[in-house]
């Protein structure tokens, strides 16, 4: 085919003018992708510090002739798809019933007896704990166990539905009188596959457990008792709540601000270690008292409206019960709490009808859950801690849903000193990893510090050494000598960091052991240690900062140098007080960048550091960094997690980190420049 | 008096030679490492002879004498490796006191069996079913009959047998689209269709499995009729170990070697080491996968990246004004150059990975999206290399531009001059003239690309992946597979492995290939920067 001129001509601009837009394209993608890089990382991190929310879903109304009063327990669960939720209900009449909302639409619900119950009896009182499960003591004496069930199974045309009931794990008749003539403040009833357990707690302090066997039946009903003892401790006031935990833990807390501590874990036939600590010395009435998950810290509502948390921590050898948070009162004392089976939070009423949600780690409260139609007067929360139901004087139970995704997380959680369960004293700790029943620990600062810590080492080792190298080979080597030289140290930012790693911390930690053990005394000596990476990373930042320098040294003109020769100067006067000064900006700039890339370094310090994320001044302890430790803990982080978004966090900070320290040298670099330009 | 010191202060020639320890310390340090890494790798692959060690209290061991210190109490002890996995309790590696040794010799009939299980084998000929022994030379020609009739009559079958367990997987994996589209179709034609195509799936997947079960079945028969033939050896202690031939990769006399068949056994290692797969939890065997991981990786990454850097890099120098997007994007190309790799690896992860891997596979798979498998919603060597090429994206640009501004001016406005368009110009005229500079760039990236691990630990790098993601199987590249790295292996090796003792030999050696490889890239990169030099400096402009 024949292409005139003008054919080819416009031909030609045409490509010339794709040609443009493809390299324009290119040039905005480069830009795009660093905008992305930090947007995509901010928008994965953020959600750690968004606030806790709370959105009423909707009401379903107790059925006629019930009101509020009537209600002696309150259970909630809801399905992951959101849409449906249900309410158990357990009446002081032995009744109980579940209401549901379906897509925020009410469902009326019908009342029947509880399964097994004593006939003609009324229930005395109810303990809530694990969020399902129900200790109801009946007034002839009877304690049984409930349990709540609810499932949401795919029903005939997709959609969910749902199958509720309470149904009995165990019953205890005693066969003394002694429950029914002076019935038990309440009746605290455990039970697993190996031993079921009823502890009566008595408004005079004694404490009566039974232990039962549990028999061979369709549930496992006990069937006698295996052992029983009653212990009174008789002292610190009258009991007005109590809390037992899994374990065995019980605390009592009294009308004189006192908490009674009861250690039933042991032998069931020993003695138990019972203590008396007064908590509070205004001596103030302990209103409500509930286990937080992990069944160690236990919350105590008292009469002025405050919420407190304690746990027994050690102290010059010995276990006492200290307080780690304080909510200060609400006004009222405080009515009932629930807590989540998920996390450390805890959702607490008081008497003047305010529902606060708490989390105990951080300290923080996270939501005055805002008041709604009438006063509230029971809480309830699921495992999840995603739905709550509170029943209201009006005989309504609402239905709220709560998303507070990272409670752990947060500014306090990052980067507060804070007093974790089990430890003497505040601390940054980070301890990611344990199942839900652990405290998750996410305090930054260990990481910070090791990222800090790694940094000012290797400098500390690489610096000199680079710039008298650098000095050197540019100022006294011989011409040829520095030709040759100059690529080959530059040869060493060839060498890849997991080499670097892996000699520091096969070979070159254990030689430093042998010989430097002595030198740390009696002090911890970790084989790999701050000295290892002084060392490791120092020689893998050296030639940054030296070949950078040496740029700058060789770049001071040599009419300067000239001249101070000529006045009679010797070299290494003129090196030192005039070439140097000149280079000086350059120098810094090298050392401000060697900086720069010992932060983000990530195989050296993971291999060679022993990543143990504490802080601690001694080069005879390892640490952990920021960036080894998102690579330490990224395989085992669930999308979308606390730990997930953490670890963006970690390289949020990185990003910033490195980006601050690279734009300070630069901007250090062009304004000495300019001072010293004029020279 | 007091001004003669100050002056020979001023003179500062202790300072000086401070500064010249300082950079001999660099160079030292240099030494050291590459010294420690080459020795090492040497020791690993150089046929060392057996010792036969007799201990004060009468017992007879057999190994290599790898490591001399001195114990906590000041002795001088010997570390052996002994080897014989299974019969020392798991044990490799054992210490001996120097002064409990009676006696150390070199049996000349002292053999090592290198096996495809329970790692090396060292023993002594051992007495036959008729109590003659088998001669070197007699057990070498048995061997290498045995693996020429096991490649014409056993390896055939092996490869069929693995690549019907890949025609499994994916009719396996079209039976779950088919049911997918079934469960999903709402008219009843459509429905009637897909459940037409499951049950042709359905039954291409179990003819599949007949088959294989079949081959399977044929496959164990010869290779139990193999496993019968075997070879006897025994211990130092004289106890008699039969060895199937099946299970030996190859057997070697150092004691009774020459030097000349030393030096061969050497080379039959290295290549070795380069062309076979990993054995034993990757302690055993060569690097071959990683090696070909990394190279490929690198390969992807200069195909996906260097481009977009190319025209980036021409986008600052020639087209862009002196603007506020030309001045941000040189600011983000100095930034993007500082950010820590671990960054890049989170990067890649959240957006590579979740999200465009994550897209694909809602757009592609959903039927393995909701049977849980990922496709490219998981690590693989293709975000590896996008990441890759995102972090090597600022030293191509930076090349380039370097390249383009040792054009002078005056080539360009000529060449506009005569008529040219500016793309012609670039085209035609500067690329040409520039692109040793560019290329120097490139090798220098992928040098940088070869030796970085952080991100690929986080976006597809394991500790152990036999199939490629290059192989003969349809579609021949594998993009989404997860993938061995030479560096992943350095670090998965020394700090993972259940028997770090055992694999230190292996990491050196994959140390050292690594090494090599960067050192290359390195070098032909500043060889190539001083020939363009040279041309440059002659044609004077």
């Amino acid at each position: 085919m024949h292409i005139t001129e003008n054919q080819a001509r416009r031909l030609k601009k045409l490509a010339d003018k794709l040609a443009e837009w493809v390299i324009t394209v290119a040039g905005v993608t480069v830009i795009a992708a660093m905008f992305a890089m930090l947007a995509l990382i901010v928008r994965e991190a953020a959600p750690l510090f968004f606030p806790a929310t709370q959105r009423m879903v909707g009401a379903v109304s107790l059925p006629d002739g019930v009101a509020a009063r009537d209600v002696a327990a309150l259970g909630v669960e809801g399905d992951l798809s959101e849409k449906m939720r249900v309410a158990g209900v357990i009446l002081r009449d032995g009744r109980c019933g579940f209401a549901r909302l379906d897509d925020g639409e009410p469902k009326g619900f019908a009342l029947e007896r509880l399964p097994e119950a004593p006939a003609s009896a009324a229930i005395l009182s109810v303990e809530v704990h694990d969020n399902d499960k129900f200790s109801v003591l009946w007034d002839d004496g009877t304690a049984s166990l409930y349990a709540m069930e609810v499932r949401f199974p795919a029903g005939a045309d997709g959609k969910p539905a749902a199958a509720h009931s309470f149904y009995p794990v165990f019953h205890h008749r005693p066969d003394q009188a002694e429950w029914t003539n002076s019935p038990p403040l309440s009746a605290l009833l455990r039970g697993d596959a190996a031993e079921h357990r009823v502890v009566g707690v008595f408004a005079d302090g004694s404490v009566a457990e039974r232990r039962l066997a549990p028999g061979a039946g369709l549930l496992g009903r006990s069937k006698s008792v295996a052992s029983q003892r009653t212990i009174r401790i008789g002292r610190g006031g009258a009991v007005t709540a109590a809390a037992l935990s899994d374990d065995g833990m019980l605390y009592m807390g009294t009308n004189e601000g006192n908490l009674l501590s009861l250690d039933l874990s042991g032998d069931a036939e020993g003695e138990a270690a019972s203590e008396v600590t007064p908590v509070f010395r205004d001596r103030r009435a302990i209103s409500a008292l509930v286990f937080l998950n992990g069944g160690y810290a236990v919350a105590v509502g008292d009469a002025s409206g405050a919420v407190s948390v304690w746990f027994p921590r050690r102290e010059n050898g010995e276990f006492r019960l200290r307080r780690s948070v304080d909510w200060p009162t609400g006004g009222g004392g405080v009515k009932a709490m629930a807590v989540s089976g998920r996390d450390r939070g805890l959702v607490a009423l008081d008497d003047a009808g305010r529902l606060r949600w708490f989390y105990s780690t951080t300290g923080n409260e996270l939501l005055e859950i805002p008041a709604s139609r009438s006063r509230p007067e029971l809480p309830a929360l699921n495992a999840r801690a995603d739905n709550l139901a509170t029943l209201h004087a009006d005989g309504a139970i609402v239905f709220s849903r709560l998303d507070s995704s990272y409670p752990e997380a947060g500014w306090a959680g990052f980067f507060k000193r804070l007093l974790y369960e089990g430890y003497e004293t505040a601390a940054y700790v980070w301890q990611s990893t344990g199942s839900d029943a652990s405290e998750p620990k996410l305090s930054l600062m260990p990481l910070v510090w090791g990222s800090v810590k790694a940094a000012v080492f290797a400098l500390l080792f690489a610096t000199p050494i680079a710039l008298a190298a650098a000095m050197y080979l540019s100022q006294f080597a011989a011409p040829a000598f520095r030709a040759r030289l100059k690529p080959a140290v530059e040869m060493l930012a060839a060498v890849p960091s997991v080499v670097i790693g892996f000699i520091a911390a096969l070979w070159l930690a254990p030689l430093m052991e042998r010989y430097l053990r002595f030198f740390a005394g009696a002090s911890q000596y970790d084989q790999r240690n701050s000295l290892v990476i002084a060392i490791a990373m120092g020689f893998a930042v050296i030639p940054t900062v030296f070949s950078l320098a040496e740029d700058a040294i060789s770049a001071v003109p040599p009419a300067l140098s000239a001249a101070s020769l000529a006045l009679g100067a010797s070299k290494w006067q003129t090196v030192i007080r005039v070439v140097v000064p000149t280079a000086s900006p350059g120098i810094f700039t090298a050392v401000m960048l060697g900086f720069g890339r010992a932060v983000g370094e990530t195989m050296i310090v993971l291999m060679a550091a022993g990543n143990t994320p504490i802080i601690s001044l001694s080069p005879f302890n390892g640490m952990r960094t920021l960036s080894a430790n998102i690579a330490v803990e990224m395989p085992e982080a669930p999308v979308g997690g606390t730990l997930y978004r953490t670890l963006f966090l970690c390289a949020l900070i990185l990003f910033v980190l490195t980006l601050a320290i690279n734009t300070a040298a630069e901007v250090f670099r062009h304004r000495l420049r300019n001072r010293y330009g004029k020279v | 008096m007091a001004r003669r010191r100050d002056a020979t202060r001023s003179d500062g020639k202790a300072w000086i030679f401070l500064s010249w320890t300082s950079l001999f310390l660099i160079l030292a340090m240099m030494g050291v490492l590459g010294l420690l890494i080459c020795v090492n790798s040497f020791r690993a692959l150089w046929p060392n002879r057996i010792e036969q060690v007799t201990l004060a209290d009468g017992s007879v061991f057999l190994g290599f004498p790898v490591n001399a210190d001195l114990s906590p109490e000041g002795l001088s002890r010997l570390q052996y490796k002994v080897a014989n996995r299974e019969l020392n309790s798991g044990a490799d590696f054992r210490w001996v006191y120097a002064r409990d040794i009676v006696s150390a010799a070199r049996p000349p009939g002292a053999v090592l069996v290198n096996r495809a299980e329970n790692g090396d084998f060292l023993g002594l000929p051992g007495p036959g079913a008729d109590g003659s022994f088998e001669k070197p030379e007699q057990l070498r020609a048995r061997l290498r009959s045995y693996r020429e009739r096991w490649n014409a009559g056993a390896e055939p079958l092996r490869r069929k047998l693995a690549s019907l367990g890949e025609d499994w997987q994916r009719v396996h994996l079209s039976a779950l689209k088919a049911q997918y589209a079934m469960e999903r179709a709402a008219a009843a034609p459509a429905k009637e269709e897909s459940a037409k195509r499951l049950r042709a799936e359905r039954e291409r997947e179990s003819a599949v499995k007949a088959e294989s079960e079949t081959l399977m079945g044929e496959f164990n028969r010869i290779k139990n009729d193999f496993s019968r033939e075997t070879a006897v050896f025994a211990t130092a202690e004289g106890e008699t170990v039969v060895l199937p031939l099946s299970s030996i990769v190859d057997a070697s006399w150092p004691n009774a070697m020459t030097v000349m068949e030393r030096a061969g056994a050497f080379a039959v290692n290295v290549w070795r080491l380069l062309t076979h797969y990993p054995r034993e939890a990757n302690t055993e065997g060569g690097i071959y996968p990683a090696l070909f991981g990394t190279v490929m990786l690198v390969f992807l990454m200069a195909v996906s990246a260097f481009p977009l850097g190319v025209a980036a890099g021409i986008y600052l120098r020639e087209y862009a004004h002196d603007g506020i997007l030309s001045r941000t994007a040189r600011v983000a190309v100095n930034n993007l150059a500082g950010v820590p790799s671990i960054v890049y690896g989170i990067f890649g992860l959240g957006f590579f990975i979740y999200g465009m891997g994550g897209a694909i596979d809602d757009l592609i798979y959903p039927e393995r999206v909701a049977a849980g498998i990922n496709t490219y919603g998981g690590g693989g060597i293709i975000w590896s290399a996008l990441t890759l090429g995102l972090l090597t994206l600022p030293v191509v640009i930076v090349a380039t531009e370097e390249a383009l501004a040792t054009v002078p001016s005056e080539i360009r406005q000529g060449s506009l001059a005569l008529g040219a368009t500016r793309f012609q110009t670039l085209w035609r005229v500067i690329l040409p003239m520039a692109s040793p500079g560019i290329l120097t760039g490139f090798i220098l990236a992928m040098a940088r690309a070869a030796g970085e691990v952080a991100p690929l630990m986080l976006t597809g790098a394991v500790k152990s992946a036999h199939n490629l993601p290059l192989d003969g199987n349809w579609p021949f590249v594998h993009l989404e597979r997860k993938f061995m790295h030479l560096g992943f292996h350095i670090y998965d090796m020394g700090f993972q492995s259940p028997n770090v003792e055992a694999s230190k030999p292996l990491v050196y050696l994959t140390a050292l290939v690594l090494l090599i490889l960067v050192f290359a890239l390195n070098f032909s990169a500043i060889t190539l920067r001083k020939r363009m030099r040279d041309k440059y400096a002659m044609k004077g402009f």
